[in-house]
Order: structure tokens, then sequence, then C-alpha cells
């Protein structure tokens, strides 16, 4: 085999034998798809920036299956300014820039072009609501696979009235009355649902219904997140039979992340999502402030999660309240083998009060192997949870503790904040140490990130 | 054991399991096209020998994350000229993780250069006038903020 030579790109010695011809440009004997695939791992900026490059190249950036919005640099800005007037100001204008950049590239896209990902992430309500309804339609007619829309509220929770909610109109499954067009479209939008995976809605309206809908109309629907939406609520009162009949249709749907206002979180999910639950496998809940608080350790009448295998919960770790009741839904899950805990905190979260440690009833769990806690601080609700297993989770092989704040930031951090961070998270390690590795048996793997 | 023949002529021989990770080959051993040998006439010598090393390197290394990430990272060291057959054969040949390794290895090379930089590392030829160009960057003014 020949000596593989690494030649600078470019600058190297001519290839060519012939005298005074320029380097060849190898990367335009690559078929158009090839290219395609390649900017398909660029940002979306970076491979439109491509259509200047040569003829060929002016349009193939326009083929990308996957149209990512991200416009997180500007967010983190927005959210950095302290004066309010310009904080107003500020947020207008990046408004209307967002709103034609994704008018822009996803309104002139060529309609028959499959689309796999498309991710809109900015903050925006009601008021750009028929542009939003502009874009679903789009995307649904281009049979997109994973949609995710995250409107960043300014509240959390929103406040309904100004949210974005879904246009009806997106969901007419009426066709051949209406007018010549507009049947066309939703004849499209009726095939486009199907293709649909993943489905991710952020702080907007989504009610019971529009939920519904979804779960009756994609079939191969996986993974479905709907978080900060003030409107869930609503869905206890559709009432269990209405669940019962449409959740039927969604073989696929093993794997849910919930999160809302309801009062008594576990309650309200373990009855919302009665018909899905014995086929669940990952359920992830998310508690705010208010949900924790509630939870003190009730013992509900549970039914049974017979094939959750993973049970993540995130919580906010506010005031060192008790997670304990939790563990209810915990007892309903035979099958459990990972339970995970991402505790998030913001500063003034950080502090251990003395109280005393409660108690959840004793009850054997048969496969719990793997426990999680991150975020850990070493405050008296963690300590509850690590005592908890320790006692009831008779098979457990490993105890995972990571002082690390689990939130997935879109935004790097500045250097004071980092430093702040590592000081905080070496505090937390030598906490866990102290209080739980003479806890430990000796048969369970303990690790400390 | 698998025999290829590359466009040049030059025979390989490699056991069917590590074959298979090309879906191509994979079909044309199911549609039993594979008899004595499988000729692929899109792909010269040299450029099969290296497909080869990649393929075997994943089926034996399989587990060792760590490893595969280093051999990786050195398998893509290469030429462009080299580099651009091995994303031929790898689409050629249907192999996902080889294909997926050196687009993104040419993508990263794109990632944070300007255009005329890009330009001058693939000896693209600027086909556009001034003024068509100037159009365009005024057109697409949001990707270049």
């Amino acid at each position: 085999m020949e000596s593989r030579a690494i030649l600078a790109t470019g600058f190297g010695p001519r290839k060519c034998a012939k005298i005074g011809q320029p380097l060849k440009d190898q990367i335009s004997r690559l078929p158009d798809e090839i290219l395609v695939y390649i900017l398909s791992c660029l940002t979306l900026k970076e491979a439109a920036r491509t259509s200047v490059l040569s003829k060929r190249w002016i349009d193939l950036w326009r083929s990308m299956a996957c149209l990512d919005f991200d416009a997180s640099k500007v967010l983190k800005k927005m959210f950095s300014i302290s004066s309010w007037g310009r904080y107003a100001d500020f947020v207008r204008k990046e408004r209307c820039k967002y709103v034609e950049w994704v008018d822009k590239v996803l309104l002139q896209s060529d309609k028959s072009l499959a689309l796999d990902d498309l991710r809109v992430a900015f903050c925006l309500d009601n008021f750009y609501g028929d542009k939003i309804h502009k874009w679903l339609q789009h995307a649904f007619a281009r049979r997109v696979q994973r949609l995710e829309l995250n409107l960043f509220a300014d509240d959390d929770p929103p406040s309904s009235q100004e949210s974005y909610t879904f246009h009806y109109e997106l969901f007419c499954l009426s066709s051949g009355q209406s007018q010549p067009g507009y049947s066309e479209i939703h004849h499209h939008a009726q095939i486009g649902f199907k293709s649909l995976r993943a489905l991710s809605l952020k702080s907007l309206n989504v009610t019971g219904e529009v939920l519904e809908f979804f779960l009756i109309n994609c079939p191969f629907l996986e993974r479905l997140v709907v978080e900060a939406s003030s409107v869930l609520i609503n869905l206890r009162v559709c009432g269990p039979s209405i669940a019962l009949k449409y959740l039927e249709n969604v073989p696929m749907l093993v794997n849910v992340w919930v999160s809302g206002n309801s009062r008594n979180l576990v309650r309200d999910v373990t009855s919302w999502l009665s018909c899905c639950l014995s086929k669940l496998e990952v359920l992830t809940l998310r508690a705010n402030k208010f949900q924790v608080s509630q939870e003190k350790g009730i013992v509900h009448e549970l039914p049974q999660l017979t094939n959750l295998k993973e049970f993540v919960l995130i919580a906010s770790a506010s005031k060192d309240h008790s997670l304990i009741g939790f563990t209810s839904l915990i007892r309903a899950s035979p099958n459990l083998e990972k339970f995970v805990l991402k505790l998030e905190s913001w500063w003034d979260d950080m502090v251990r009060r003395d109280r005393k440690l409660k108690k959840a009833a004793s009850f054997p769990l048969q496969h719990l192997k793997v426990v999680e806690l991150l975020g850990y601080y070493g405050r008296r609700s963690e300590l509850e949870l690590v005592e908890y297993f320790l006692e009831n989770a008779i098979v457990l092989e490993k105890l995972i503790i990571d002082p690390r704040d689990p939130r997935n930031v879109t935004w790097p951090k500045t250097r004071k904040e980092r430093k702040q961070e590592k000081k905080q998270e070496k505090l937390a390690r030598i906490c866990a140490k102290q209080q739980i590795e003479g806890l430990i048996p000796s048969h369970i793997e303990f690790s400390i990130l | 054991m698998i025999v290829l023949n590359s466009s040049d002529g030059a025979t390989f021989e490699v056991e069917e399991s590590v074959a298979v990770q090309s879906q191509t080959i994979k079909h044309m051993i199911e549609d039993n096209c594979a008899d004595t040998s499988i000729p692929l006439p899109n792909v010269n010598g040299v450029t099969l020998a290296r497909v080869l090393e990649y393929i075997k390197k994943h089926a034996e290394a399989k587990d060792d994350e760590e490893g595969l990430k280093s051999f990786d990272a050195e398998f893509v060291k290469v030429d462009q000229a080299s580099l651009f057959e091995i994303i031929l054969a790898a689409n050629y040949l249907d192999i996902k993780g080889l294909l997926d390794l050196t687009c993104q290895t040419v993508a990263d090379q794109i990632k944070d250069l300007t255009v005329e930089e890009v330009r001058a590392i693939f000896n693209i030829m600027n086909d556009f006038t001034p003024e068509e160009e100037a159009k365009l960057r005024n057109d697409h003014a949001w990707a270049f903020e």
C-alpha cells in the first residue's frame, strides 16, 4: 500500500502533469446528494453561505432536510439586558428579524421536498399566530418527521391569552367540500401528519383537543414533549373515556415527557396518560416549585406502570422541599430499572436546611438497578431519597452522584459563572462523600462524578 | 470469505461478517450475486484497500469507543483527493458510518471559513459576476451576519 502523504490542501505541489494548469476542483466531482449531506452537518447559516461559492452551489443548501432556526446567541444577549427599555426595543427588533428569517427560508422552500427536522425556537406569542400557522402548514405539507416549536414565554407559566394557540384549520380533516385549492392544502396536511415521529411543543397553548388530534393522526409518533402550557390542565376535564378511545392508536408512544400546572402532578399525569400508562417505557416528569411542595408524601392509589423501565424526575430544588412524595410513582412501576433525578437550582436554592429526614413506606423494588442523582448539593431532600433507595432497592447495582448542573444550557457561561459553579460542585462532592459513603454496602457501585 | 474486485483489477479478500457493513455488498450476497467474486467497478484498488481497513477495524474493535474514535481521527488525515474518493466509495458501497465520518470531516473544514477561504481550499472557481455575487449575498444577508 502506498504511504499516505498528508498534503497541505490547496497549496501542495501540483499533481497535474501539465505545467500551468490550475489545481483541480475535486469537490465538484461529488454528486449533489453528497454535497447536501455534507451541508447538513453545518448550521443553517453556514450552509446558506455556500450558495455564493459558485453557480453549482446556489441552491444546494435548500435541499437540506434539517432546518434548525437557531438564534441562541441572540437569546442569550436578550436575557442579559437589564434595562427594561432596552430589552423591549431589542426584543421587538429581533422578533421581526427572526420571523422574517423563517418566512424567507421556510416559505420559499420546495414544498415537495421531505423535511426531516424543523426547529423553531424564539420568544414569539400569539401576535405572530398567523405566521406560525403558515410555518406549521408548510412543515406538515413537507411531511416533517421531527418538529420542535419552542416559544420561550416571558413568564413561566405563560399567560394563556398571549401564548400561541393552534389554529383549528391546521387540523381540519375535511376535504372535498371546501373551495378549490383549500382542500388540496389540507389533503397534504392530512398526509403530512402521518410522518410525524417526534413532536416538541414548549410555551404555547396545547389543549387536550390538540394533543388528542396528534395522538389519533400520527401513528408513528414516538416522542411527545409538551412543556409550559398553562391550558394543559384542561385535559383532565376531557374525561378518561375519551383518552381511552384515542390513546389506543399510539402503539409507538413509549416515551413521554410531561410538565404542566396541575395541582397534584403525579395523580394528574397518571390519569391523563391512563391508557398508555401500561405501555410506557420511559417517563420524564418535570415538577415546578409549586408542584414539588404539593407532593408531600401523599400516598396515591396509582395504576400500575407495568412496562416502565426508566423514570426521570426533573425537579426544582427550591427550599429543600421533600421529594419523597414522588416515590409513589416508583412503587407503581414494578419493573423499573433506572431512576434519574435532575435537580435544577437557582442561586437562592443553594441552601441546606437542617430538618428531619422524611421516610416513605417500605416497599421492595425488585428491578431497580441504577439510581442517578444529578445536580446534587447535599440537601435533605436528596439524602432522603438516597436512604429510601438504599433501604428498598434490593437489587441496586449502581448509585451515581453528579453535582454538576443538569440543565442543557444553550449558551456558553462566562468565566465568573463557571468559577462559581466549580466551587459549588467541589463543595457538593465533599458533602456527598461525607454523607453517603459510609452508608453504601460494598456490593453497590458508588461513584461521585 | 468474500472476494472483491476493484475497478483496476486488484483483488481483496474479506470476511463476510465484516463485508456486510456495506449495505450494497450485503444485498448482493443476499441476492446471490456473490458466487465467485463481487466486482466493484466504481472503486479503485487504493480506495478499496482504505475502505476495507475501516470496516475491518470497526468490526474487530466494535465496543472500544475510545479506540475507534482515535482510529477515525487518524483515518481521515489524508489528502483531499483521497478523502473524496473515500466519500464516493462509502456512498456507492452504502457504509453509513464511513460516509458520516468523511462528510463530517469535510464539513468541519468548511465550518469556520469565509466563502473566499472555502473557494481557495477546494479550488472552486467563482463563476459569478461581481453583481451576481453581491445580489446573492444581499438576498441571504441573514446568513452573513
